[in-house]
């Protein structure tokens, strides 16, 4: 399969209505992307556009540069390695640490936020122990879907 | 048209097909080589399928966003139902649960189409260059929005500028970008929105059936881990939810305590009266107000940040007390605070909630007395409003023409 995102020969070729479709989804993204921009823009509290423009790209680059590149070194280094389980085992783990790292990235905020709030009703749980309970039944899952597999293969 | 053509098809018309140079052939190394990234899943059969949930994710969040936004900052000519009464609690519970959902939905997508960062040449022509600085838009936004909102619900603010502005105005950057991306890949979603007739499925090697059971149960885990602050049954099974419904004085959340809003003082004054203003004026005491007919009304509190509890209020009809001040039908009301220094310090009031006989001036919530942290001695209570308009501590009422 191609990695590639042009469409495979043989697909259907799109008509009059679908071009038509496109244009007024175009200009209609063009005007949202535009009324955002001027809104930000000319709106007096948002006076700090340095700060805004770091934290708009910085999202950006830590995705790109930081969360995808250690996402497929770790997904590569796991699929290649010569000696250890059955590629599907490697998957199956490996679609686990995905799902623990989701839930992760909701408890980071609640996890990093520093000084303990004034308000005792604002985050009132213990989040390391609900991230741990988390990774427990994300394991939990892992080792079921392991053993369901394996028994079904005989 | 060729399918897929995207943005140079699109922009063909346009005259952006100018065609650039390709770069070098030898500054293509590393990712950038062909062949670098060998997954079988990084393909436009997939991207559609985990956009086709994305999408949907980002239209419901635009679309309750801009709601809770034009109920916070309601336009004159704009009239507002007070009813439902669960109506905001369901729209923005479900604004701040799918934006969680969307955390992995969208992470999962820019795996998928991660290897499209290296295609050589980086840019084919004109249109080429603009289609993908299109999705860097998009991506910008979108990426933005999730953080943006993730850390405004715990509260936490670390970044220079104010949280509403921002977020609402690059929500309408995302929603046009998106909209934007579906216009440039339309013939690609057309081509690729059904499986292929009589593809086998893979027996071997990473399925696409594989992926969207880790992206289901990706959703689910962060659904299931935060979703109990509004859906209060699954309060103990959300481990992770910045709020419990049934934790707060009088086991109800607060956002602003009294001793933040710098209230103690003048909430503990006996001296305090509730000021009304109009063709009428009056002030009452708070045994005043308890003398008068008292109603009572279950109503949810719900926190733009997506939290939400109901809870038993008792006080006196808001409209009896326009009713007393002399107000004319129709007429609008203004709400202030003993808080200062909040954008919230003064609240209008449309007269579809001051008519509605739900809405309370709240003495009591749960047969005791108000606590401070939720408005002592009086404080607002509406139906289907945002919880930063139901104005605690309040002091003073102005009947508006």
């Amino acid at each position: 399969m191609s990695t590639a995102m042009e469409p495979e020969p043989g697909a259907p070729r799109t008509g009059r209505a679908v071009g038509a479709v496109r244009l007024v989804l175009g200009a209609a993204g063009l005007a949202g992307i535009g009324w955002g921009v001027a809104g930000a823009w000319n709106d007096p509290f948002l006076s700090e556009r340095v700060g805004l423009a770091e934290w708009l790209i910085g999202g950006l680059l830590l995705h790109d540069a930081v969360f995808a590149v250690v996402v497929f070194t770790v997904g590569a280094t796991a699929m290649r390695l010569r000696r250890g389980p059955a590629a599907w085992v490697r998957r199956t783990v490996l679609g686990g640490l995905a799902v623990g790292v989701a839930g992760t990235l909701i408890a980071l905020p609640a996890l990093l936020r520093p000084l303990p709030t004034q308000n005792p009703s604002v985050l009132p749980l213990d989040y390391g122990r609900g991230l741990a309970i988390v990774w427990a039944v994300v394991a939990a899952g892992v080792g079921v879907a392991l053993v369901v597999r394996r028994r079904r293969d005989g | 048209m060729r399918a897929g053509g995207g943005f140079s098809a699109l922009a063909g018309r346009m005259k952006l097909d100018i065609r650039l140079p390709d770069p070098p052939a030898a500054l293509r190394r590393g990712p950038f080589r062909a062949g670098a990234f060998r997954g079988a899943l990084h393909d436009p059969r997939t991207a559609v399928s985990v956009g086709r949930l994305l999408g949907p994710a980002f239209l419901i969040c635009f679309v309750t966003g801009v709601f809770s936004h034009l109920l916070q900052h309601q336009p004159h000519w704009l009239a507002l139902p007070s009813r439902p009464v669960w109506g905001y609690r369901v729209t923005q519970g479900l604004h701040v649960a799918t934006g969680i959902a969307a955390v992995p939905l969208l992470l999962v997508k820019l795996w998928v189409v991660y290897p499209r960062l290296f295609a050589w040449p980086p840019a084919k022509s004109v249109g080429h260059a603009l289609e993908r600085l299109s999705i860097a838009v998009l991506m910008t936004a979108a990426i933005f929005e999730l953080v943006t909102g993730l850390l405004n619900v715990v509260q936490w603010y670390p970044w220079p500028f104010p949280f509403v502005p921002a977020h609402y105005w690059i929500g309408w950057v995302a929603a046009g970008a998106l909209t934007l991306h579906v216009a440039v890949k339309l013939p690609l979603i057309v081509a690729h929105w059904r499986r292929p007739r009589g593809a086998p499925a893979a027996s071997e090697g990473p399925s696409r059936r594989g992926l969207f059971t880790v992206l289901g149960a990706g959703v689910g885990v962060v659904t299931l881990a935060t979703v109990g602050q509004t859906v209060t049954p699954l309060g103990r099974v959300s481990v992770l939810a910045p709020r419990r419904a049934d934790i707060g004085p009088q086991g109800l959340p607060v956002n602003r305590t009294a001793a933040a809003a710098g209230v103690l003082t003048a909430v503990r004054d006996p001296a305090w009266r509730l000021e009304v203003v109009g063709p009428r004026p009056f002030a009452l005491t708070r045994a005043e107000l308890l003398a008068m007919p008292q109603h009572e009304a279950t109503l949810p509190i719900t926190c733009v940040e997506g939290w939400s509890a109901s809870a038993h209020w008792s006080g006196v009809r808001i409209r009896d007390l326009m009713a007393r001040a002399g107000a004319p039908p129709g007429a609008r009301l203004r709400v202030f605070s003993h808080e200062r220094f909040s954008p919230y310090s003064v609240m209008d009031m449309p007269d579809e909630w001051s008519r509605d006989s739900l809405t309370l001036l709240a003495l009591m919530l749960g047969g005791a007395p108000l606590a401070e942290d939720h408005g002592y001695p009086a404080r607002i209570i509406a139906p289907n409003r945002p919880g930063v308009l139901q104005t605690k501590w309040v002091t003073r009422m102005e009947v508006l023409g």
